[in-house]
């Protein structure tokens, strides 16, 4: 085992998945802000342990910023220009839980545990295979997405107008993504993913400690939080 | 024992890519397919390994037999249970983010147990000293940290015949030797290899056979006499049988460009430290350096694009702070399809650059043989077109300074030629060109000086000791 990461403070894709689902329930029905500030900083806390410093920083600090957006009804009575403007941060906003579990979701799972807990769900490998390939698509995408902009950069190429910006990230951005997939499929395949054979795992899926505190605070933040609005 | 059988491969109807190869590959020989770009070298290892049916919907008539069993028609995992394979490009080869679990993952899906698993690792690490290259991210490490994984993947893997696509395209002299030395091993071991290589001068002592391929075909045999003469060598379109030494000056010349100060920290705590250095206009400067020194970090301080490390660069007496390096800055990247963005050539080329006169353009076009393709999307041009392409926008941008990020990686000699000609024509009174590479042929042909950033990185505290023992 000495040669594989620690995986203890690490809680499995499974668990990182439901309390994925479970924030998901906070866009329909906003909960406290103090609560929701809870929900950011557990989530850095677990990037803190798995040793994701500057993710945990990010976090807290994005939250930061968009604690001091208003929300839709607040934004209603403010003047037109003021509520387009900060419409879009508003969404972002809504949406921000989710995805920071979602986001710490795909940092911290290896390929190898996301597989293995989906056969341990039963999903049939037609489901399981295409999904670990998109995990996997991930960090390479903003490896590459970097080089663009860094490309664009130096090209001079102006990035103030977004649909610019996009008309001229797309092109290469598309062709890109398109090699990736190509590469991760072509290192999969090589590596017989598609072996039909029971396969073995050396990391184990299991449940630990971990995966409980996880669940059950974000849980029990999620659950206080609806209760207390109604 | 493996067998190639009238062999053809077709793209579409009439594409022939390869035409009647016949070849016999007894258990433990270790041959050396070699030829200029598109000959179809990498075809044949394509059609082997069984991804040019898959991935390039090629069609194949002949046969390709592993003792006997028809490769044709198996499965990509089937043929994977007899086969490994080692890409051109390492960034191809992972599947898996953490380089212990890239390692496990093929013996995972065949069903290995734990223990078989850990023995196969600790016989791997018997044979290939790379402990130090486990448990990390497969985006920390080098191109040639990655290419040995990949060729210790393979052995592990426990297939016996492992097939190479120019495995050392991206790889700086010292990471070649290594390579060079793994194969040894590995043919020792009684495994067969099928290597697809135009730089040959690191494989004559391990190669039992070589054989040229041309236009789809297979040709001569070279004899060890053929690979002493450059000139017969050159006529193939290879690359020198013998490792070529660097016989530029290393003394830099000119004072228009200083470097007073240039500090750069990397993430495992070693750095790059330069101090007063001076480039001058109308020269042409090669930048080598083992892979991971820092030779793409230089270039990013140099072009203004990194805001982390400190620098302090003066040209013709005046700082230039970011802003001014990177409005006089250009770059063709390695991968130029990362900057083309556009849909046609000619929008292209006049993308941010200002007052472009038609007739400037014209003649730009003409120089770089990319008239007829104009009007075409830059995405549908063949590799080399594209990189003529982003050369072209440089041109057009008339930056003072222009860096060139590994121009040459995996091309054979007459295409190494043509864009060391093209870069030598681009070189003005009015402009200096900086060519980070690990080509030396390459450099020795194109720069007038050389800086070697290998003198300039300060060590790693405690790391650096186990790197020297290790690969």
């Amino acid at each position: 085992m000495y040669y594989i990461n620690d995986k203890r403070l690490n809680p499995n894709p499974i668990t990182k998945f439901l309390v994925v689902v479970l924030l998901g329930f906070t866009v329909l029905h906003s909960i406290n802000h103090y609560l929701e500030v809870a929900v950011v900083l557990t989530i850095s806390i677990m990037y803190f342990m798995n040793g994701f410093r500057r993710e945990a920083i990010k976090n807290i600090l994005v939250f930061g910023v968009l604690f001091f957006v208003p929300s839709f009804s607040a934004l209603a009575k403010l003047p037109i220009f003021i509520m387009m403007m900060l419409s879009l941060p508003a969404i972002f906003r809504m949406f921000y839980l989710p995805f920071a579990a979602g986001e710490f979701m795909i940092k911290t799972s290896d390929v190898g545990s996301i597989i293995s807990s989906m056969d341990a769900l039963k999903i049939p490998k037609e489901v399981s295979i295409p999904i670990a390939v998109m995990f996997r698509f991930f960090p390479s995408f903003v490896e590459e997405k970097n080089s663009i902009k860094m490309a664009m950069k130096i090209r001079g190429i102006e990035t103030k107008n977004p649909v610019k910006y996009l008309e001229y990230v797309a092109v290469p951005l598309l062709i890109i993504s398109s090699n990736i997939a190509d590469d991760i499929s072509k290192a999969a395949e090589t590596r017989c993913i598609a072996n039909p054979i029971k396969k073995t795992r050396y990391v184990s899926v299991r449940i630990h400690l971990i995966d409980f505190i996880y669940a059950v605070t974000i849980s029990v933040i999620v659950a206080g939080g609806i209760i207390c609005s109604h | 024992m493996l067998t190639l059988e009238n062999l053809s491969l077709f793209y579409e109807q009439d594409k022939k890519i390869l035409d009647c190869i016949n070849l016999t590959v007894a258990d433990g020989e270790c041959i050396l397919l070699t030829g200029e770009s598109g000959s179809g070298k990498s075809s044949i290892i394509n059609s082997i390994n069984g991804l040019a049916f898959e991935y390039e919907n090629a069609k194949i008539s002949g046969s390709l037999k592993v003792d006997n069993r028809e490769l044709k028609g198996m499965e990509l995992y089937e043929i994977s249970l007899l086969i490994s394979s080692v890409f051109q490009n390492p960034k191809t080869h992972f599947f898996n983010v953490d380089t212990t679990l890239e390692l496990l993952f093929y013996l995972e899906n065949i069903g290995l147990s734990k223990q078989e698993m850990e023995s196969r690792i600790e016989d791997m690490l018997k044979l290939f000293p790379i402990k130090h290259l486990l448990g990390r991210s497969i985006f920390e490490l080098s191109g040639g940290e990655k290419q040995i994984l990949c060729v210790a993947a393979c052995y592990i893997s426990g297939c016996k015949i492992i097939v190479l696509d120019e495995p050392s395209s991206n790889l700086d002299d010292k990471y070649i030797d290594i390579l060079k030395e793994m194969l040894q091993i590995l043919k020792n071991k009684g495994i067969t290899l099928i290597i697809a290589e135009h730089r040959i001068y690191y494989l004559t002592d391990v190669a039992d056979r070589i054989i040229t391929v041309k236009n789809g075909k297979l040709g001569v045999e070279l004899t060890k006499t053929n690979l002493l003469n450059n000139e017969r060598l050159r006529e193939l379109g290879l690359r020198s049988a013998t490792k070529t030494d660097l016989k530029v000056q290393r003394n830099s010349v000119g004072n228009d460009l200083t470097v007073k100060k240039l500090e750069y920290n990397f993430k495992d705590g070693s750095g790059l430290k330069i101090d007063d250095i001076s480039f001058g206009l109308g020269n042409i400067y090669g930048i080598t350096g083992k892979n991971g020194c820092g030779k793409s970090t230089f270039i990013r301080v140099m072009t203004g694009l990194d805001d982390k490390g400190k620098s302090e660069i003066i040209f013709n007496g005046k700082i230039l702070n970011k802003k001014d390096r990177l409005k006089n800055s250009s770059l063709v990247m390695q991968d130029v399809n990362h900057q083309l963005f556009t849909d046609s050539v000619e929008e292209e080329i006049k993308l941010g650059v200002k007052d472009l006169s038609q007739d400037r353009l014209d003649k730009v076009l003409y120089g770089l043989e990319l008239t007829e393709f104009k009007d075409r999307h830059p995405m549908s041009l063949s590799g080399g077109q594209k990189q003529r392409v982003a050369i072209a926008s440089v041109l057009c941008k008339n930056s003072k300074f222009i860096f060139f990020d590994e121009p040459t990686s995996g091309m054979d000699y007459k295409n190494m030629i043509r864009i060391s000609k093209l870069i030598k024509e681009m070189s003005t009174e009015d402009n200096i060109i900086f060519i980070v590479s690990h080509d030396i042929e390459f450099l020795n042909e194109t720069a007038d000086s050389i800086l070697c950033l290998e003198e300039f990185t300060t060590p790693a505290s405690k790391n650096e000791s186990n790197r020297i023992i290790y690969y």
